[in-house]
Formats: structure tokens, sequence, C-alpha cells
């Protein structure tokens, strides 16, 4: 394990990861619903989230919002230019916890707040820039100062593999929470009742003849279970790894179409990681056949 | 490694403290003689035409729909009814609704081929709008 984290891998990945990665959620921030409602409504909190209170952190109002919001783009505008790399993600990292909790506890409240979960990993990934060297290449800072020179802590494997291991780790937690109450999630009924809940709730009319097909259910059941619970294999196999992740996306959209599942929001742009690495070890081994 | 195994603690142990979770995606187990049922509002206009109002319809993408369910469940009827009328007499104006109905729907098991055959709507409350706001 040791060997794999502290592997020497092109720095390119990761400050191509950096450049892309906050401009995405830019895009997400802009067109966030709850945002903008919380924007445009002066008194909305109804039961802030515990962290909040123990961390002593104001919940936002909707007129410190707009400062945050704003101040939020800004840092994150600077974090893909690659100006004062470390310390925008940490600013963007703070900002985006103080902005979606307060969000998310005031609309959704402490209960439905851990349901949606996608914008977890955001604050994880940005941990994750900020710790790391990402600043390497493609930076402002690295025109502005050009003494630095490309180190080889730069070109280490291990933020790399935190940031598709937070990816795996949303499946693979999402799996174990499942397989807690022994195979019970898989009898059917289960994703059932979640489907059709959804179906009265927002009105998915594709999701109508899965409704009452049990033994469809159970296999489909069955098949995420095992997927999520096995995902940490994506780590350690190139092979595993695409088919996982090919995998997962498919599920994604499947149920995008199904029943209006928007974990994609935020959450999906995490697997840039993997179609970074991918596109750089293409490009690598064309390179190599031609000479 | 300190990194992954605080994670993998919060995932054995189904730690959910916001931003710390387990990741939650629809993973309580439903079984055949379980409840499951929705609220559900219906708008009803002078002709008597009733239709159900979309998710939005305190504004917000459902969020003001979800946080007056809220008040409800909590037992704050009064303060339910007055969001409600409140809105009936200002923005309900825009699509001529009279009166609301709050109604649960729940669903009869084993699922009928034919979804409608299944539910079973119980009117809870009905809010009309207030005299003279017009």
């Amino acid at each position: 394990m040791k060997k794999l984290l502290f592997a020497k891998t092109s720095p390119k990945i990761l400050s191509i990861y950096r450049v892309l990665y906050p401009l995405f959620i830019i895009i997400e921030l802009l067109n966030d619903q709850y945002i903008i409602y919380v924007r445009s409504n002066s008194s909305f909190c109804a039961s802030p989230l515990p962290i909040f209170s123990i961390l002593n952190i104001p919940v936002l109002d909707s007129y410190y919002i707009k400062i945050v919001f704003w101040s939020l783009l800004t840092s994150l505008f600077l974090l893909s230019f690659g100006l004062f790399t470390k310390g925008m993600a940490l600013t963007s990292m703070f900002l985006f916890f103080w902005i979606i909790g307060s969000t998310l506890s005031c609309t959704l409240g402490e209960g439905a707040a851990y349901i949606n979960w996608q914008h977890v990993i955001v604050i994880f990934n940005l941990l994750i820039l900020a710790v790391s060297t990402s600043g390497t290449l493609y930076s402002l800072e690295n025109i502005i100062f050009k003494s630095r020179r490309v180190s080889n802590e730069s070109s280490l494997y291990w933020p790399i593999f935190l940031l598709k291991f937070n990816l795996i780790y949303s499946y693979f937690a999402g799996g174990i929470s499942k397989i807690q109450h022994g195979l019970d999630w898989m009898n059917g009924y289960t994703l059932q009742g979640h489907l059709l809940y959804t179906h009265l709730h927002i009105g998915t009319p594709d999701v109508l003849p899965f409704l009452s097909n049990l033994w469809l259910l159970i296999g489909v059941s069955v098949i995420v279970c095992t997927a999520e619970v096995l995902a940490p294999i994506a780590l350690f196999s190139r092979t595993y790894s695409i088919v996982f992740i090919i995998g997962s996306l498919i599920f994604q959209v499947l149920f995008f179409f199904l029943i209006d599942l928007r974990w994609m929001h935020y959450f999906g742009w995490s697997y840039l990681i993997y179609f970074i690495e991918w596109a750089l070890f293409y490009q690598s081994k064309r390179h190599a056949n031609k000479i | 490694m300190g990194y992954i195994v605080a994670h993998c603690v919060v995932a054995l142990f189904s730690v959910r403290y916001w931003p710390f979770t387990d990741y939650p995606m629809f993973n309580d187990p439903i079984y055949s003689d379980d409840e499951i049922f929705v609220y559900k509002y219906y708008g009803i206009n002078v002709q008597g035409h009733k239709v159900e109002l979309p998710r939005n319809f305190l504004k917000g993408f459902g969020i003001g729909e979800l946080n007056i369910t809220n008040l409800y469940l909590a037992g704050k009827k009064a303060q339910f009814e007055d969001v409600i009328k409140d809105w009936l007499n200002s923005e309900g104006k825009k699509i001529e609704i009279e009166s609301v109905q709050f109604v649960k729907v729940e669903v009869k098991r084993p699922i009928q081929k034919n979804l409608q055959d299944s539910l079973i709507y119980s009117e809870i409350i009905n809010i009309t709008k207030a005299k003279g706001s017009d």
C-alpha cells in the first residue's frame, strides 16, 4: 500500500484536475436551486446542523449567503487558475462547507441533509487539493514565480489515489450501510418502496413497468449491493476500475431517467480524476507506439 | 493512511454527522407489509375542478412544500394553515385556486399492474381562501 501511495506519477493528472474541477463546481453552484431559493428568501432557517453549533459557526442568512456565495466563486476561480492554490483550495473548502451546510440545514433539516450527500465529496476533494501540490503545472503562480520547479513530491501518486478513494468510498459506504441490516435490503420490496415513493412524490412514469416485477427488483438490488461492497477493488485493479466506473455511470444515468435521481450534481465531477488519468495514459501509449 | 482509515470507520459504524457520513443511498430496508405513503397538495378552482399542485407551488424547488409538510408533521397545524392561507390569498390568485387540499396517498400492497388501483387517497385538511381577499 505504501509503495502504491508513494509511487511516482505525472504531475499533469492532478494539475489538469485542479484546473477543471473547480470550474465544474462553479457551474453547479450557479445552477443550484436550493442556493437560488435561499439567496432570495430572507427568513428560511428551520434547524441548523449540529456541527454548526459545536464549531460555533453561524448559519448564513440570505444577506450573508450572497456575500459568501460570490467569495466562494472567486476562490474557486483562483484555484482553477492556480493562484495561491493551497490557500484557495482551503478557502473554497471552508466556504463550500459553510454555504452548503447553511442551505441544507435550513431548507431540508438535519435528517434530510444526510440523504442529500452529493455535496460532501466536494469538501473532501478540495481538502486533497489543499494538502497536495496540485498547482505544480498549468498555474498562474508557476508563471509568476518562475523559480518553482516540478519537485519529486509533486509527482507522487497519493493525492490521485485519495481523490479516487473519495469516489469509490461513497459507493462502498453506501453498500456497507445497506448490508448492515443483513440481506434484507435485497428483498425487492426495498427497491420497490423507494422507487414507488419517488414516483408518487415527483411523478416518474418510466419506473411504473418495473414496480410490480419483484424478481427484477431483487436482481437489481443484488447487483447494486454487490457492486458497492466490492467497489474498493477498483482502487487496485485497472480492469475492475474501468468496469466499475463505466457501470456506476450507467447506473446513475439509468436512475436519472427512471426516477429523476440527481446525485450526479456535484458528485459526478469526481469521476474526472479517472477520465483524466485514462486520457493521459492513452495519449502516452499512442506517443510510445509512434516512437 | 489515517484519512483512509478514518473514512472506513465512518462507513463501518454508519456514522451520520454531516459532512462525515456513510453516504446513505436509500439504505433503509422496506418490508412487504410496510406502509408507503406521501403527502400531496391539490388545488380546487371555483368550478370545483381538482388539480395536483406542482411541488414548487410555494416557490423554491419543492422546498416550500417540504417545509410546510414538516410543519404539519411537527404538529404545528395553525402555522401550517397560515402559510397556505397566505399563499392562497396572494400567489394562489394567479392560478385561480379557491382552496387547497392536503392529501395523504397510501399504497396498498401487493401492487397492482395498474398502480392507480393500489392507491388510497385520504383528505387531511381543506384550506379555503379568506373571504374578500380578491
